[in-house]
């Protein structure tokens, strides 16, 4: 907002003050301004400022300032020397018992008072304005999660209210342990950030780190905490997310309770959670509310579902054309009679088809709702049948290609599922030139660049490598909940309670153990 | 700095394109052999080699896109020449695809070319990395193995297929028949107290009309493809077809017999009793005397009473101990009688010398090279032990109730 050179203070006098934030705002007609009559001094005039739907209008009607006002005391002196002092005092305190109050001295304070959501009250002849917090507006409801759906556990998610989200999560640690720090970012949208964390579980140094490298983000927009994201990641150059993001209040709690920071962002349902290992991706809350075993079997699924999505195709293709031997014969017969008559090398029809699937994905998600079923079923029934029929692609391939369509659901993270599919065209690639050689360097590759990768010094692979044994027992493996807290004595009942979290992860051992990283 | 990013990376996608598409085959481009067939061309030392190649969309047809119904299930293709190598890459001139070796089920030699030697054969097979130690091999009795590969089969489309699932059963259930495979076969040519017993195969009806798809098209077909009898030979060369009993006698002192059927006399009724084996362990150890080598064998089977034609008491245990004497001379008759028949062929089909080389070492060295004479002259000692263990679902016969 300091883009003018009027940096300076408040006039004294209040249709200039107006005129100049008027001026300033471009004439918004959605710039409201009310003229408050104080009857014990009809002299004294006193304007309240804000941006209309920007706050809370029950706040201002009901119990709002204006109405209470006006029915409000006669000694005015004794308040100050002079009425107008008397009548500013007068509505701080009156304003202060409604709501958070602060004052400003400045234009610019006033504008960025009135543009977050404040309502200022400006008195003629006084030369500082009082800032009420009336912040509101309209906002959508706690809903479902959406993107991270579960079957049993809490049903509400983030909305685009900050002050929405972070109760949510306060209301699930109820704790003065959990601490909230607020920074605002983004030159432009003056964006509010809220980083928690619990203060005696976290690293501080991971804290400041965060805190660091928040400020030094250079943004000039935040509309999504995707931006922030990509600022404060370790590594660009790379394929995996290094940040976990969640819509989800109970998977942020848990997250905190292991020693994690959250940043919240408003505006956006996502928070960031920080520092993530790779095998975050692969939990779901379900883990943790299901049996341990129904756990054990379902995250193993998705790490199987994970490598199929990867690779199945490229196994396909280096299998039918390297290596022929590998397939039993009734098989082989089966692929070789469904690829008679098929005009492209199995590459060809494994990229056309990956391809479309792409493509019906992409449309599916960004048609109309009510399109959105025409779609999948206009493309799994017209290209699925009709290609086959026309002899363009092998019933095997759509076979393969759906299979891994349909692994590639099942990873409950969408940014490591993405991931996974861009991956998969490289080593596609590489297993039609090579075989599984291709594929075998593709996946050490891939491995060697995923065990490089750190997200917040934390090494990204973290409990596989460095290989910690202690922490398998939360990796592929979610062992029954009493191992998650070391065995304690009768004395210690009150921390084995306590730790309804996922304690001991990863990444909240590997944060005190890799300080000099 | 690190090394310039796209630079690497342009050298590491250099390896993939420059690399070309190795080995690479497309599916389309390939034909898939089933079987090899080996015969001897009359004079001179050509080979001729058939491959029966399979027609995928014959196989599987309810496959969109598969087509089928224009031809045959499989496909033979025949060529001459002094090596398999040599057939393999002339007979482009004739299958328009690649052949692909690495399903081959069945190799069939042909019994002229098996009487001449099959010591040649199989080193191709050792060295190309598509052909399988693990192929059956089977004679082809009375005939060429580019007939037997010419049969069109009921049930399995592929004939390979049917002649390789003949083989497994017949081996396991009725024990005159061995799943011999080329590694099987080295290893018997190469030890010189051993020579390979091999299956052979016939084909019983018209051959000709095998050929056919018509031949599928009937309850009866015309021509049947049937496992016969075992092939014995000697120094690599087939000598003499054992059959019956003869042949379940070496299966059996082959230790390989998994189950079998053993018919006995009953009184005075002939093969009135039957039993089926369940278990056999056979035990051979060779040892010299004066120069002579002592052959002892001892089994110990064990079976069912599953059909009688006389009046059995199976309470009395005196009876059942008759029937299993019974059996074990029965045994010990057909084993000695198949040893007999090898001494004649002076070919040590069941590895006697093996056994000597095992149990003395020194003295195998001294009579190795002139062991095939020797094991013709060794004296014979069977001991059989049979147990008759259950008799079914009855004891007693209805015949001894009327």
């Amino acid at each position: 907002m300091r883009t003018s050179t009027e940096e300076s203070s408040l006039q004294e006098e209040l249709s200039v003050i107006l005129a100049q934030l008027q001026q300033r705002l471009g004439n918004s007609p959605d710039l409201i301004m009310r003229s408050i009559r104080i009857p014990s001094s009809p002299t004294t005039h006193v304007t309240a400022l804000h941006i209309d739907g920007l706050i809370d209008k029950q706040m201002m009607n009901d119990s709002g300032l204006c109405s209470n006002l006006a029915g409000s005391g006669s000694d005015l002196t004794t308040h100050g020397s002079t009425i107008q002092e008397g009548v500013y005092s007068l509505l701080y305190n009156h304003a202060s018992a409604l709501c958070e109050v602060s004052t400003t001295r400045t234009l610019d304070g006033v504008l960025a008072s009135i543009l977050s959501g404040d309502t200022v009250l400006l008195i003629d002849g006084i030369a500082e304005a009082i800032c009420c917090g009336t912040k509101g507006g309209e906002s959508r409801g706690v809903d479902e999660p959406t993107t991270q759906v579960v079957i049993r556990g809490p049903k509400d998610s983030f909305n685009e209210t900050l002050a929405t989200n972070i109760s949510l999560v306060r209301r699930r640690i109820r704790n003065p342990d959990l601490w909230l720090e607020k920074m605002k970012l983004g030159k432009k949208t003056q964006t509010e950030v809220a980083i928690m964390y619990m203060k005696n579980t976290v690293d501080d140094e991971l804290v400041q780190e965060v805190k660091h490298r928040l400020q030094k983000a250079n943004l000039s927009a935040v509309l999504e905490s995707g931006a922030i994201e990509e600022m404060i990641q370790d590594q660009t150059a790379t394929f995996f997310p290094t940040i976990y993001n969640s819509e989800r209040p109970d998977v942020i709690a848990a997250n905190l309770l292991e020693g994690r920071v959250a940043i919240l962002v408003d505006g956006t349902p996502f928070a960031l959670l920080v520092p993530t290992v790779f095998a975050q991706f692969f939990q779901s809350p379900d883990d943790y509310y299901n049996r341990f075993d129904v756990g054990i079997f379902l995250r193993m699924l998705r790490y199987i579902c994970y490598l199929i999505s990867l690779l199945l195709p490229s196994v396909y293709i280096a299998a039918i054309t390297f290596h022929q031997d590998m397939i039993p014969t009734t098989l082989l017969i089966s692929i070789a009679s469904a690829r008679d008559g098929i005009p492209f090398p199995a590459f060809i029809e494994a990229m056309l088809m990956e391809l479309s699937f792409e493509v019906l994905r992409e449309a599916g998600v960004r048609m109309p709702r009510a399109m959105g079923q025409a779609v999948s079923i206009v493309g799994a029934l017209v290209l699925g049948q009709a290609a086959v029929q026309a002899g363009i692609v092998s019933t095997a391939m759509v076979i393969v290609v759906s299979i891994t369509g349909i692994a590639s659901f099942s990873t409950p993270a969408y940014n490591v599922a993405i991931s996974a599919r861009l991956i998969r065209l490289f080593i596609m690639i590489l297993a039609a030139t090579l075989g599984f050689y291709g594929i075998l360097l593709g996946c050490i590759v891939l491995l060697a660049h995923m065990c490089s990768l750190k997200s917040f010094g934390i090494p990204y692979m973290a409990p596989f490598a460095p290989f910690r044994l202690f922490d398998q027992k939360d990796n592929i493996l979610r062992m029954p909940r009493w191992s998650f807290i070391k065995r304690s004595r009768l004395i210690h009942q009150e921390e084995a309670a306590e730790s309804w979290g996922r304690a001991m992860n990863a990444s909240s051992k590997d944060s005190s153990d890799s300080k000099g990283e | 700095m690190k090394p310039k990013p796209i630079l690497l990376s342009w050298l590491l996608l250099s390896i993939v394109v420059l690399s070309g598409c190795w080995n690479s085959k497309e599916l389309s481009h390939l034909a898939i052999v089933s079987a090899i067939g080996m015969d001897k061309l009359p004079g001179g030392s050509e080979y001729r080699i058939s491959f029966q190649v399979i027609n995928p969309s014959e196989i599987s047809s309810g496959i969109q896109g598969g087509g089928g119904g224009r031809t045959t299930a499989v496909t033979v293709f025949a060529d001459n020449g002094s090596t398999l190598f040599e057939v393999i890459r002339k007979i482009t001139r004739k299958v328009p695809r690649e052949l692909l070796f690495s399903h081959v089920k069945v190799l069939v030699i042909g019994e002229a070319l098996a009487r001449d030697g099959i010591n040649d054969l199989f080193d191709t097979f050792e060295r190309l990395h598509q052909t399988r130690l693990t192929t059956k091999v089977v004679i082809a009795r009375n005939t060429s193995a580019e007939e037997i590969l010419g049969v069109i089969t009921p049930m399995e489309k592929i004939p390979a297929d049917a002649i390789e699932g003949k083989l497994e059963f017949s081996s396991n259930l009725w024990s005159e028949n061995l799943e011999y495979t080329i590694d099987d076969i080295i290893r018997a040519l190469v030890s010189k107290g051993r020579e390979p017993v091999i299956s052979g195969v016939i084909v019983q009806g018209e051959i000709e009309r095998g050929r056919k798809k018509s031949n599928v098209e009937m309850s009866r077909p015309d021509a049947l493809i049937m496992v016969r009898g075992l092939a014995m030979f000697k120094d690599g060369k087939m000598v003499q077809w054992l059959d019956g009993d003869k042949a379940r006698g070496v299966i059996k002192l082959l230790g390989k017999i998994k189950s079998s059927v053993e018919e006995l006399d009953c009184g005075s009724k002939k093969d009135a009793v039957t039993v089926e084996l369940t278990k056999s362990k056979t035990r051979i150890k060779t040892s010299m005397h004066n120069g002579k080598p002592l052959l002892e064998i001892s089994i110990i089977e064990e079976g069912g009473l599953v059909d009688t034609k006389c009046a059995l008491d199976l309470a009395r245990m005196d009876e059942l101990a008759m029937l299993e004497q019974r059996w074990s001379k029965r045994s010990a008759e057909v084993v000695t009688a198949s040893i007999e028949a090898a001494q004649k062929q002076k070919s040590d089909i069941f590895g006697f010398g093996e056994a000597l080389n095992r149990t003395n070492k020194l003295e195998w060295k001294r009579v190795q090279n002139d062991w095939n004479t020797l094991f013709a002259k060794g004296e014979i000692r069977v001991v059989v032990d049979s147990y008759i263990r259950n008799s079914g679902m009855r004891i007693k016969s209805f015949l001894q109730q009327s």
